[in-house]
């Protein structure tokens, strides 16, 4: 094909996308829909994870310890391989921390003086929160230590919902593309069977299918082009706008949410590069598929 | 050159529309195809512009064996050939200048080539003040004319013209007819399928009769005489200078 034919088809593939208004505002839509579908079912995922990692790394044991075995457990602890690390709390200051956190009721403790019940202790982070039961039963064979308190029912939770975002995330993604593939495959469908008649008009003044195919592979192109930057702009404004709302919010669980959310600039150039990549490629193919059918005159 | 040799067509439902068909074309000849609705003339055109393939015989267009036609070539072929249709057949997003053009632009002309005999042609068929408009913005006489400029612009050896007055008024008719003969005299063969007798009788040329799938006459007239024309326009042929 000789290099002016090729920059006429060029142009004729970007002026088709104006002329033929109505079915690239339906292609564009339909591909935005899909693209921001697969978009927020990526940035949900993520921030769940990204939370569940949050809670994962406040997830604490605490390691009560009889009189004087403090420097012992700590030895001990420092064995224990799924031990990341470890704080010791005297007596003294979990008395402080607790009166702090009684207001009112804390006169009655104070009243207690010199006779602290609380135990020494130590708070330990642990690398791998799964394995978190038997980590707590090696903490409780060493000698000096009293009784291990530990949040297992929040590391379960932790750990379902971990596995869940990660499964279903998957899932939802694919089930997403796979539906987004249908109804593209649909619109192009659609829009070349409304051109049949032009497509064989072509092929009655001797243009030949590459000559036919090139302009409706270049708005397939464009069309999807567009369709990416559109989707990746909502879901820029849409994620901003969402936080800016949740920020005007007091509810408890909101700092630790705001403490985690994934930056958009973090994931948002992966997400316009996949679009990017998807969108051209699934109108280009979708216009060389679809446009076949149509070729055999 | 046309020649069919002991062609017959049968469509997949069972319908005869031609049987073994046989006839000749010379280079130069303006044919005009006749007879009653369901008589073969239209299957007769699908088979030379490859639309429809023969059941049966040989058909050999413009040096090319229909039969043997390799699909790559058909594009190739079809360029050697100026069709005109019933429907005008004409691409309405695109101006008169454009759909003309369109057929010099498939076989990789150059702008500037395209522009000057685009603007030849549409001068020899009196549509040059058009050539900005959309074809739904021009009378049926004026699609045709298109459609007859978008024929002639490759210069092809052959001209099928489909009922080319079906959709016009008769007063268009004559001077449809007349542009045809026209371009006979410039030297491409035209063949032409019409019902309108009468505008056959005038214009004096061979005619070819189907009826039933099988041709029932085959008069060979004088092909010099015809409709007067303009004469600016026969000076000037279809080549510009």
């Amino acid at each position: 094909m000789k290099l002016h034919s090729l920059w006429y088809l060029l142009g004729q593939g970007i002026k088709n996308v104006w002329v033929n208004q109505l079915l690239s505002i339906a292609s564009v839509g339909v591909l935005t829909v899909c693209f921001l579908l697969i978009g927020v079912a990526t940035l949900f995922s993520y921030n769940l994870q990204s939370f569940a990692h949050g809670v994962e790394k406040k997830n604490e044991v605490v390691v009560f310890v009889g009189d004087g075995m403090a420097p012992s457990v700590a030895v001990n602890l420092k064995k224990i391989k799924n031990v990341a690390s470890f704080v010791f709390v005297s007596k003294e200051t979990a008395l402080k921390e607790q009166l702090s956190q009684l207001d009112e009721g804390g006169a009655l403790f104070e009243e207690l003086g010199q006779n602290n019940p609380l135990p020494d202790s130590y708070r330990v982070a642990l690398h791998d929160v799964d394995i978190v039961n038997k980590t707590i039963k090696k903490i409780g064979t060493i000698t000096g230590v009293e009784k291990v308190n530990s949040p297992t029912e929040v590391a379960k939770v932790i750990t379902t919902i971990k596995n869940t975002v990660s499964y279903a995330g998957v899932f939802i993604v694919g089930f997403l593309l796979l539906v987004s593939l249908f109804i593209i495959a649909t619109t192009i469908e659609m829009t070349i069977y409304n051109r049949r008649r032009e497509i064989n008009i072509m092929k009655f003044v001797g243009a030949s299918n590459a000559f036919i195919r090139v302009p409706f592979v270049v708005e397939g192109m464009v069309l999807g082009i567009v369709s990416a930057f559109l989707a990746y702009a909502v879901l820029h404004l849409g994620y901003v706008y969402m936080f800016d709302v949740m920020a005007k919010f007091e509810i408890d669980v909101l700092p630790m949410i705001r403490e985690n959310i994934v930056p958009f600039a973090e994931l948002g150039t992966y997400l316009l590069a996949g679009f990017l990549c998807s969108g051209p490629i699934i109108g280009m193919f979708g216009s060389v598929f679809f446009v076949r059918k149509h070729l055999k005159v | 050159m046309i020649s069919f040799s002991n062609v017959s067509k049968e469509y997949p439902n069972g319908t005869k529309a031609l049987d073994r068909i046989e006839f000749f074309v010379n280079n130069g000849e303006f044919v005009f195809i006749i007879g009653p609705s369901g008589a073969g003339k239209s299957t007769l055109m699908k088979l030379i512009m490859h639309e429809e393939q023969a059941t049966s015989g040989q058909i050999d267009v413009n040096g090319y064996n229909l039969r043997k036609i390799k699909n790559r070539q058909i594009s190739k072929y079809r360029r050697s050939l100026g069709m005109v249709f019933q429907d005008f057949r004409l691409i309405n997003q695109m101006t008169v200048y454009d759909n003309v053009a369109f057929a010099l632009r498939v076989t990789g002309v150059g702008g500037r080539d395209i522009r000057r005999r685009v603007f030849y042609i549409l001068d020899l068929v009196n549509l040059l003040q058009k050539a900005e408009s959309f074809p739904n913005q021009i009378s049926g006489g004026e699609q045709q004319r298109v459609a007859l400029a978008r024929a002639l612009v490759n210069n092809p050896a052959i001209i099928i013209a489909d009922e080319p007055t079906g959709n016009i008024d008769p007063e268009l008719s004559t001077g449809v007819m007349e542009l045809l003969c026209e371009i006979n005299r410039c030297g491409p063969t035209v063949v032409v399928v019409s019902h309108e007798h009468d505008l056959v009788k005038k214009l004096d040329k061979r005619v070819i009769n189907i009826e039933k799938g099988q041709i029932v006459s085959d008069s060979s007239c004088n092909a010099t005489t015809g409709p007067a024309i303009d004469n600016n326009n026969k000076k000037r042929g279809l080549n510009e200078k």
